[in-house]
């Protein structure tokens, strides 16, 4: 009874929201559920998805690869929940769920894909009981909510063995140390993804430098991104895992557009991957996402033509056509982020406008300090810049002493009217690239869409 | 003129964007047309102390605090000696309390300070997390973001940076942030510390130059625009915002 309430209220309460266009009404019906009904996700969990179900965590590229996996499934045939439209907290989830059920609990899913929160696997996982875990990667991102890395990872891989799913495949991204270290402490079989060789490397900042298994310090060779790399410790041993699926032969155009190889271990034909998406990043959510989909018996060759129709991830990166200009959106929600974004940027060798907008809201982390960490020095002298956001003040200070010329940068806190500035900066033909944090990016894609400048059909997410 | 400034452990204690104090250092030396050098210092290393007119350590993870604990510890008469004679310190956050007497972890395991000053660290159970703002006898009015859950108490002799206008501070308790000991400055403070409150970079430089090379000297003055424009966002963001406690 209390279960039919929970999904009654629930329903109401999120066409309400919708109706009224308050807040995306995704979090507000979910806690209001959890608190009524605190069992509906392992209730739901084992009699909705009659395949099972995906959790994807990790701090970057949750949001692609589980679109990937949810759009390869659903291209398959399958029916496929995911919660694209709502938060990566459990009151998000929950949210999802129950706007698609229905009351007679009839109507049934095959997968149920779900990007989780770090912290929030800790509630998540032992309700959901899912088929695949995958944990992405773990960088430093929004301290002020978690505290520090190594707690971060003890909670989800603590979740992970409150698992009680006993088919449980664990899924890990093999060129994270941190990561890898707690391979031995799951009870599950263990899948490791990853680059395996290539010229590629990013002098960025780096997380961490010290073997996580004795504290000595770890070779790289090389170090793709942050502290993910090819490692090995001289003193313990510990080194990166032989990979069940990896990326090698990578190349990268100067118009950003990515090839690689991938290889599943045990199987001797290599695919050619030639992605729509960009950014070296993207290898990595690819291939994981490679490795659930190949767990999941898809067939290879469907996931690499699937994999090279999918288009952007709204936001991460995008791309569109303005004014006669061309506008390239890179969202970096961390420090290592900002710093392949930038590099990114770089692959461009004529004079640039940027617009960076720096928010301090909750979803961006509200403490601005990793700004600092950025190599924001790798942005070209003659560089001109509009910096826009919440705290707009501190990214200008950043770069005055990134040695941009003060006279070059402008600040200009509104969102919308930092956009035309710059959009007016930047002369025809040529590109604006804008760098926004989180709440900017939803920001400015509102004012974008109001505004007509972008379609509302490439939007995934709220 | 040179000013040479050891950057302790920067591989296991750069957290929250603290290397941007060892930037603003560099820039506003550099910018009075002064050298400035910065010396890395990583484990294992036998550094000479005395070559160094400016010592910085910033924050780290429990687990960072105790691979740097003895090796800190090896150096801790020469470091004591010579923050006696008068060499500027910047401690941020975990630099702050190994540089006090000890520190006890959640785990309930102590790790040794080098007893530069006369303060102590408890574990909490609770992160104090937020935008904060303090008025220092000295400095004045300083702006910062905090994001610790150990509690820091100073011994009686020994006199905070400044009182709190917004925020926690050294234990959330008494009101008090930081030390101002010699030339020493301990604080929970990042955002980074420095770049917002230039005042401080400056008093740094002029310190350093003092301690080395026996003489004050007159600075260079320098637009500072885009510091205080930062500086009262800032601000207005303590006043506003709601700090965290979690
Ligand atoms: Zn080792």
């Amino acid at each position: 009874m209390r279960k039919f309430f929970a999904i009654i209220i629930g329903k109401i309460l999120i066409k309400t929201i919708r109706f009224f266009n308050i807040g995306g009404g995704s979090a507000l019906p979910g806690l209001l559920i959890e608190k009524i009904y605190p069992d509906i996700l392992s209730n739901y969990s084992s009699n909705f998805f009659t395949k099972g179900i995906i959790v994807i965590t990790g701090t970057n590229g949750k949001t692609t690869t589980s679109s990937l996996i949810s759009n390869i499934l659903e291209k398959k045939g399958f029916k496929v929940l995911n919660n694209f439209s709502g938060s990566n907290l459990p009151r998000g989830i929950i949210s999802s769920i129950i706007e698609k059920t229905e009351i007679s609990n009839k109507k049934k899913f095959d997968f149920g894909v779900f990007e989780v929160d770090e912290a929030a696997t800790k509630i998540l996982i032992p309700q959901l009981n899912p088929y695949i875990i995958v944990v992405t990667n773990l960088f430093r991102d929004q301290l002020d909510r978690y505290g520090e890395l190594d707690k971060t990872a003890s909670i989800i891989f603590e979740a992970i063995n409150s698992n009680k799913n006993k088919q449980q495949i664990v899924i890990l991204n093999g060129n994270d140390p941190l990561i890898v270290s707690y391979a031995k402490k799951i009870n599950a079989k263990i899948l490791f993804f990853g680059i395996e060789k290539t010229d590629y490397s990013v002098e960025s900042v780096i997380d961490m430098k010290y073997c996580p298994l004795c504290n000595k310090e770890l070779t790289f060779s090389p170090r793709f991104y942050g502290h993910l790399g090819n490692y090995s410790c001289l003193y313990c041993g510990f080194k990166t895992p032989e990979f069940d699926f990896c990326a090698d032969s990578i190349k990268i155009q100067d118009d950003f557009s990515l090839y690689f190889k991938l290889n599943i271990k045990g199987y001797s034909k290599t695919y050619e991957i030639n992605p729509l998406l960009f950014g070296f990043f993207n290898i990595f959510n690819i291939t994981g996402a490679f490795s659930v989909l190949y767990s999941l018996n898809i067939e290879p060759e469907f996931i690499k033509t699937t994999i090279e129709k999918t288009k952007f991830v709204f936001g991460r990166m995008e791309k569109f056509t303005y004014d006669g200009k061309d506008i390239l959106i890179l969202l970096g929600k961390n420090p290592v982020g900002f710093a392949e974004n930038i590099n990114v940027v770089n692959f461009d060798k004529n004079q640039k406008t940027y617009l960076i907008i720096l928010n301090d809201k909750f979803a961006d982390g509200t403490d601005i300090s990793w700004i600092w960490d950025v190599p924001f020095e790798k942005i070209s002298k003659e560089s001109l810049i509009v910096s826009s956001g919440i705290r707009a003040s501190d990214m200008a200070l950043r770069l005055k002493y990134a040695q941009i010329p003060t006279k070059n940068i402008k600040k200009i806190n509104e969102i919308p009217r930092a956009f035309h500035e710059s959009l007016n900066l930047t002369k025809k033909g040529k590109t604006l690239y804008i760098l926004p944090t989180y709440s900017a990016m939803l920001e400015l894609r509102k004012y974008l869409i109001k505004k007509d400048i972008i379609k509302t059909t490439q939007l995934y997410k709220i | 003129m040179k000013i040479t400034i050891f950057y302790l452990y920067p591989d296991l204690m750069n957290l929250y964007g603290d290397i941007g104090n060892i930037i603003a250092l560099k820039k506003r030396i550099e910018w009075r047309n002064i050298e400035c050098k910065i010396e890395e210092i990583t484990l294992g290393q036998k550094p000479d102390f005395t070559k160094a007119d400016i010592l910085f350590l910033g924050g780290g993870q429990d687990r960072g605090q105790k691979i740097i604990e003895k090796e800190l510890l090896s150096h801790k008469e020469e470091i004591k000696t010579l923050i006696e004679k008068g060499l500027p310190c910047l401690l941020i956050c975990g630099g702050y309390q190994l540089f006090g007497k000890y520190f006890k972890t959640t785990d309930g395991s102590t790790i040794n300070g080098i007893e530069a000053f006369d303060a102590w660290t408890i574990a909490g159970g609770k992160r104090m997390i937020g935008n904060i703002i303090i008025e220092s006898p000295v400095f004045g009015r300083i702006v910062g973001f905090e994001n610790h859950s150990g509690k820091t108490y100073l011994g009686n002799n020994i006199s905070p940076l400044g009182k709190i206008i917004k925020g926690y501070g050294n234990n959330g308790t008494d009101g008090t942030e930081g030390i101002l000991f010699k030339n020493v400055i301990g604080t929970y403070l990042h955002g980074p510390f420095l770049p917002k409150n230039f005042q401080i970079t400056d008093w740094f430089i002029k310190q350093a130059i003092k301690y080395r090379y026996g003489q004050g000297i007159n600075l260079l003055s320098l637009d500072n625009t885009f510091e205080k424009m930062a500086f009262h966002e800032a601000e207005k963001r303590a006043i506003y915002a709601k700090s965290l406690s979690i």
